[in-house]
């Protein structure tokens, strides 16, 4: 699968910051730590944050004197496209289960905090859910990233924090609301919403892998 | 020219402020093709078309017969591209770009680039950012060469290395046609390179082709005239190709393969490639 090895590519270009993977579940463990009765969806949402700005890390760092290797690998048009999307997808899936462990490790220190119930709901079908909204954020900011090719360092460095502040303050702003986000989504299971959201995600990588076709020059 | 293992046909694409124009060549097995022209005369869009980086909007590329549209993972692995400027992201180290050799070339040998690595004593855990311009270029030379490629690419390549460096250039370029069924396809400014070692040039202006011809033919087609300005007369003058005048008198370019006869008196020379060009890019001003 040539897309699985643009993502390794993607990896590879990206590594030195993947120091950020272990850093925002190590604040978002001590987060709970300190702050034991805290939602800890909130520090599920801190580290897929983290997951949707590193994960459009490959795109910032494409540079034009990079097209004589990467876009010179042998592959068809559009798979390259694909790489960034299955890249940011192992991304947000890293640092979700990072984020998991972590809240487990403060757990062990702290036996109050309550991984999966939150007075008295049930919080097990938000994680996917959590996820799934995520995974579309990422599935957007690709298309954007797609689209728009940003030239401009600084446009591009815009447009990978905006969306995931979006995301962060959209979805904690939520969990402080008297839990109107799990009100939202009651009875729709979690895993239905992840399984939705990825379909849209990739619908989007359709559209960006078909985007990128067409606009090759 | 022999059968062409790369054949360009008609090549055209436009862009808002340029135009590449019916670009047609062949360039057969074993052989160098010097692509020169100023800068923004079109050498790089020809080659990012051939190479497929750029989608042409007319005419058609083949290497060895296969078309990029045909089977692109076939055509990208029969090519090999060195560009003006290190093309690798210089925050990966030579290891790492083995690796990534390795999961997409299906041709590339492993072996044979850790020999390049150790005979060019390239680093392999320090970042390629780190490296000096002639070991970036000695990294893709090693990338292009360790895999089974039929056309090399060179996009001014040469450009600011050392003679030494150019020198071994120019010797690796020379072995990898040896076998005769190998071509390369070498754009350059610095044409005493090419001097030493193309077999055939196409100079390219404004986006379109002004010559292609064998090297020899070339340097054979042309005398370099000099003069003193009395000698330069109306009639002379329609028949020299980009006249320059100095103070003392003139030099101009006197085509000798149609049957034209150098009056008698003038002082002429085999001109170089350098001056071919040179007078040849000055008549079409004029």
């Amino acid at each position: 699968m040539r897309m699985l090895k643009f993502a390794r590519v993607d990896y590879m270009k990206c590594r030195r910051f993947g120091f950020i993977l272990i850093l925002f579940p190590a604040l978002s463990a001590i987060m709970m730590i300190v702050e034991p009765d805290s939602p800890v969806l909130f520090s599920i949402t801190y580290c897929l944050f983290a997951g949707i700005i590193l994960s459009s890390f490959p795109f910032n760092m494409e540079s034009r004197e990079e097209r004589g290797f990467v876009q010179m690998l042998p592959a068809r048009p559009g798979e390259l496209v694909w790489g960034h999307y299955a890249f940011g997808l192992l991304v947000l899936l890293a640092t979700f289960l990072l984020g998991i462990a972590s809240l487990m490790i403060a757990r062990i220190f702290v036996p109050s905090i309550r991984l999966f119930s939150m007075d008295g709901e049930d919080l097990r079908p938000l994680y996917p859910a959590v996820l799934g909204i995520a995974v579309v954020f990422v599935g957007l900011q690709n298309l954007l990233f797609t689209v728009l090719r940003f030239e401009n360092a600084h446009l591009a460095q815009i447009f990978r924090i905006v969306p995931a502040f979006v995301f962060f303050f959209g979805m904690s702003n939520g969990y402080k609301e008297s839990m109107s986000f799990p009100d939202l989504l009651n009875g729709l299971p979690g895993v239905g919403i992840l399984a939705v959201c990825f379909a849209v995600f990739l619908l989007l990588g359709c559209v960006s892998s078909f985007i990128s076709i067409r606009k090759w020059e | 020219m022999d059968m062409a293992l790369l054949e360009v046909r008609n090549l055209t694409k436009k862009y808002k402020k340029f135009t590449l124009r019916d670009i047609s060549f062949d360039l057969p097995a074993g052989y160098i093709l010097g692509y020169i022209g100023r800068n923004g005369a079109g050498k790089t869009t020809t080659l990012n078309a051939v190479t497929h980086l750029i989608r042409p909007d007319g005419g058609s590329v083949t290497v060895d017969g296969l078309s990029f549209s045909e089977d692109p993972v076939a055509y990208r692995d029969s090519i090999g591209y060195i560009g003006d400027s290190s093309y690798f992201p210089t925050a990966m180290t030579s290891r790492d770009i083995r690796t990534i050799l390795r999961d997409f070339y299906p041709s590339f040998d492993p072996d044979s680039f850790d020999g390049y690595v150790e005979k060019w004593e390239l680093p392999e855990k320090e970042k390629i950012s780190s490296y000096s311009r002639g070991m970036k270029v000695k990294l893709m030379f090693a990338a292009a060469l360790s895999r089974k490629t039929k056309l090399l690419i060179l996009d001014e390549a040469t450009n600011g290395l050392d003679p030494m460096m150019r020198r071994e250039i120019l010797r690796i370029l020379q072995e990898y046609i040896a076998d005769g069924t190998k071509s390369v396809l070498f754009s350059t400014h610095i044409l005493e390179d090419l001097q030493d070692i193309a077999d055939y040039v196409f100079l390219i202006e404004k986006g379109e082709m002004v010559f292609c011809e064998a090297k020899d033919d070339l340097l054979e087609s042309y005398l370099l005239v000099k003069g003193g300005r009395e000698e330069l007369t109306a009639s002379l003058e329609d028949r020299l190709i980009g006249v320059e005048r100095n103070e003392y008198g003139f030099k101009a370019l006197f085509r000798t393969d149609d049957g034209d006869i150098l009056p008698v008196g003038l002082a002429a020379e085999k001109p170089t490639i350098d001056q071919i060009v040179v007078h040849t890019l000055e008549g079409r001003k004029s």
